[in-house]
């Protein structure tokens, strides 16, 4: 007994040191790296001035300020980027789910090409394939697509917004003039090209796996509950509602968060079709400063972060499932 | 009383009835149920009316099918340009490999394939040799094959040459050649009752499975030059490949792990019961049991794996996608419809992949079903 409790120490210790080893190697070469090829080696760049634009931006941003508020635009991005598509993918993931389960023949079969289609394929190329192939051949502003306010075209999406420039909330309509820009459409809200494609193409891809969890959430309450629901005399639609969803819903919304966190990863792609997003601005960040270490240092923090607090989000969920649930 | 009829002989045998519904009533039940169905059934009608026709036309009816340039795809009207696809086909599955040493590139890629037919077929003997031949011996040999060995007469290729199909197969192959053991290794790392093991791998997992996988080759690329010794700078394709592999291993010891947990801890008592020692009872009982329960799972992490392999392109590796999307630019062939003609063949390329190992994983998943439900009768 002793000498086994001897080996387990052992073998910890050895492992600790291996690991601890490894870093502070990798920390000495490291800094002898960095001492030769001139690289910052603390965090002091954040308030240098960055220098360049970028083509998206919730709060002020222009080439003056500093990389520290590019990191903070970019975060920012990414969010809003997640949040759009997230909510549009979970509306076409429902709807497809649902639709795969209809007894209409023709739609579940719809809904099933959708769902193998894009599930197998790389969500790069479709990014890709939105962003070059589909929306910059789009008209000039000039010959924009109009739809009740919005307005399409090859410099993206822009649609009314909540604007209170006034000081009183009042919509923004947009509009394209000639006398006051030739170039663009103003007023409202404007999305990029490159955030559409994203956005897009992160919603139909997020939309096919939230279906399937969606599908099998619905399959996975057993059809007694359906059947005694109709013995008790309740309708179908109250026994969809009354019945089948909150026993769906336990099954469906822990995959369903851990998509949302897929999707807030995946979003990072926007650094192939230049959207400004935390990857994005990191990558020209990183290129200007060299500061590798520091800027994926801030990256792997960030999106760690968001991992764990939707983590912890889950495991509350999870917890009050139990209290209430099954006993 | 008599009995008034006795057959003496059996009556003639009679068709079975016809149980299937006929296909009209089927139809009507499936498309024109109620008037909800029967709207949606139209809808469903009128879009394909509608988008068949131009696809049809771009895609067969009015594409280019060989061409000696571009000029025929610039036409107006003109649709999909497939004469380009035809032409750039060596560039988007070899890249810029010499062309006279492609064979060792169509040699080294027969022989992963034949590997890996041997492990996935199931009747197939001697998996342990395939085993061996695939984790093993392919890496090295694949390597002297793809890179050169000057000392076998085969001249060195440098890996700037390296693009194409050949790229991104090689990027998951080697994905799935480390992660398969990687992440059960991790996995038992996981489980193991001593504690630094544990916090080690868990704390590894799940820092990689945090970050989005662009992040890790940004930080193979950018800093394993940094954290290695200077003179030892790894080659621009290894990095991502190492950062790839390190992705892959981290979600597949999650899989493996879910495959450990399934087994009922009897199975190693049991084992340990009859003398197995420590490693014997993992090796023979507890991992074959435990990798064939999530062997769905394991294909359906490669079918990920290698739609993930599309983002070396972030640093600066000319992957299948990366070919097809920088091959668009060429002046010979530039055109309006060149960039929708390679993307869907980019799309038909990696859809072939993964529809495959997805109905692979498939039918292992039906095979393993009906394994179980012997069982429980």
């Amino acid at each position: 007994m002793k000498a086994s409790a001897l080996r387990r120490w052992a073998i910890q210790a050895a492992l600790l040191l291996a690991v601890g080893g490894l870093f502070a190697l990798a920390i000495a070469n490291a800094r002898a790296n960095l001492l030769a090829r001139g690289i910052p080696t603390s965090f002091a760049f954040l308030n240098q001035v960055a220098g360049f634009s970028l083509n998206q931006s919730v709060i002020p941003f222009t080439p003056l300020s500093s990389y520290g508020r590019a990191l903070l635009v970019g975060l920012l991005n990414t969010l809003m980027v997640s949040a759009l598509a997230g909510a549009l993918a979970t509306f076409i993931g429902f709807a497809a789910g649902f639709a795969r389960l209809s007894r209409n023949w023709a739609l579940a079969r719809l809904a099933g090409l959708y769902v193998e289609t894009i599930r197998n394929l790389p969500l790069l190329l479709q990014i890709l394939f939105w962003y070059v192939a589909i929306l910059s051949p789009l008209p000039a502003p000039e010959h924009a697509h109009q739809f009740a306010g919005f307005f399409l075209s090859n410099r993206g999406l822009t649609m009314p917004a909540l604007s209170f420039a006034q000081g009183w909330p009042a919509i923004d309509w947009p509009f394209f003039d000639p006398s006051v820009n030739r170039f663009n459409v103003e007023g409202g809200l404007r999305l990029p090209p490159e955030a559409c494609a994203l956005i897009l193409a992160l919603a139909l891809y997020t939309g096919s796996y939230i279906a399937e969890i969606v599908r099998a959430g619905v399959q996975a309450v057993p059809r007694g509950q359906s059947e005694a629901a109709a013995a008790l005399g309740l309708s179908a639609a109250q026994a969809r509602r009354l019945v089948i969803r909150p026993q769906a819903m336990r099954v469906i919304t822990p995959p369903l968060i851990s998509q949302y966190l897929a999707l807030t990863k995946n979003s990072s792609l926007a650094a192939f079709v230049g959207f400004a997003d935390l990857m994005q601005v990191s990558g020209t960040i990183l290129n200007q400063t060299g500061a590798a270490l520091q800027v994926i240092a801030i990256d792997m923090a960030l999106y760690l972060s968001l991992s764990l607090a939707t983590l912890a989000l889950m495991r509350l969920y999870e917890r009050r499932l139990r209290w209430g649930g099954r006993g | 009383m008599t009995d008034s009829f006795i057959r003496s002989q059996p009556a003639p045998k009679r068709p079975p009835p016809n149980m299937a519904p006929p296909f009209l009533k089927l139809a009507r039940e499936n498309l024109f149920g109620d008037a909800t169905s029967s709207l949606i059934t139209v809808g469903i009608v009128a879009l394909i009316v509608l988008a068949a026709p131009p696809l049809w036309r771009f895609l067969i009816a009015d594409a280019v099918w060989s061409a000696p340039d571009g000029a025929l795809c610039r036409a107006p009207g003109a649709g999909a340009c497939w004469a380009y696809i035809a032409a750039k086909t060596p560039f988007f599955i070899y890249g810029s490999y010499p062309p006279d040493q492609r064979w060792r590139v169509d040699l080294a890629f027969v022989l992963a394939a034949g590997l890996i037919v041997w492990l996935l077929w199931p009747r197939a003997p001697r998996k342990g040799v395939a085993a061996f031949g695939f984790f093993v011996v392919l890496p090295f040999v694949g390597f002297a094959l793809l890179s050169g060995a000057p000392s076998l007469g085969l001249p060195r290729v440098g890996t700037n040459l390296w693009g194409g199909a050949m790229v991104s197969l090689l990027v998951a192959l080697a994905g799935i050649v480390v992660a398969l053991p990687g992440g059960v290794l991790l996995a038992l790392g996981r489980r193991s009752d001593l504690p630094a093991l544990r916090w080690v791998c868990a704390g590894l997992i799940e820092f990689v499975r945090g970050v989005p996988l662009i992040a890790v080759l940004f930080m193979a690329n950018a800093m394993l030059p940094i954290f290695l010794p200077p003179d030892w700078s790894p080659d621009r394709l290894l990095r991502p490949m190492f950062g790839i592999a390190l992705f892959a291993s981290a979600y597949m010891a999650e899989v493996a792990r879910a495959g450990l947990n399934s087994i009922p801890s009897g199975q190693a008592e049991a084992a340990q019961a009859l003398g197995l020692g420590r490693v014997a009872t993992l090796r023979f009982v507890v991992l074959p049991q435990a990798l064939a329960a999530v062997i769905p799972a394991i294909v359906n992490n490669f079918v990920a794996l290698f739609k993930d392999t599309t983002l070396v392109a972030i640093v600066g590796i000319f992957d299948f996608l990366h070919t097809v999307d920088a091959a668009r630019l060429d002046p010979k062939w530039a055109g309006p419809t060149i960039a929708a003609t390679g993307y869907v063949f980019a799309g038909l390329f990696y859809l072939v992949f993964c529809l495959a190992m997805s109905s692979y994983a498939r039918g292992v998943e039906r095979r393993l079903a009906a394994g179980r439900r012997q069982d429980s009768i």
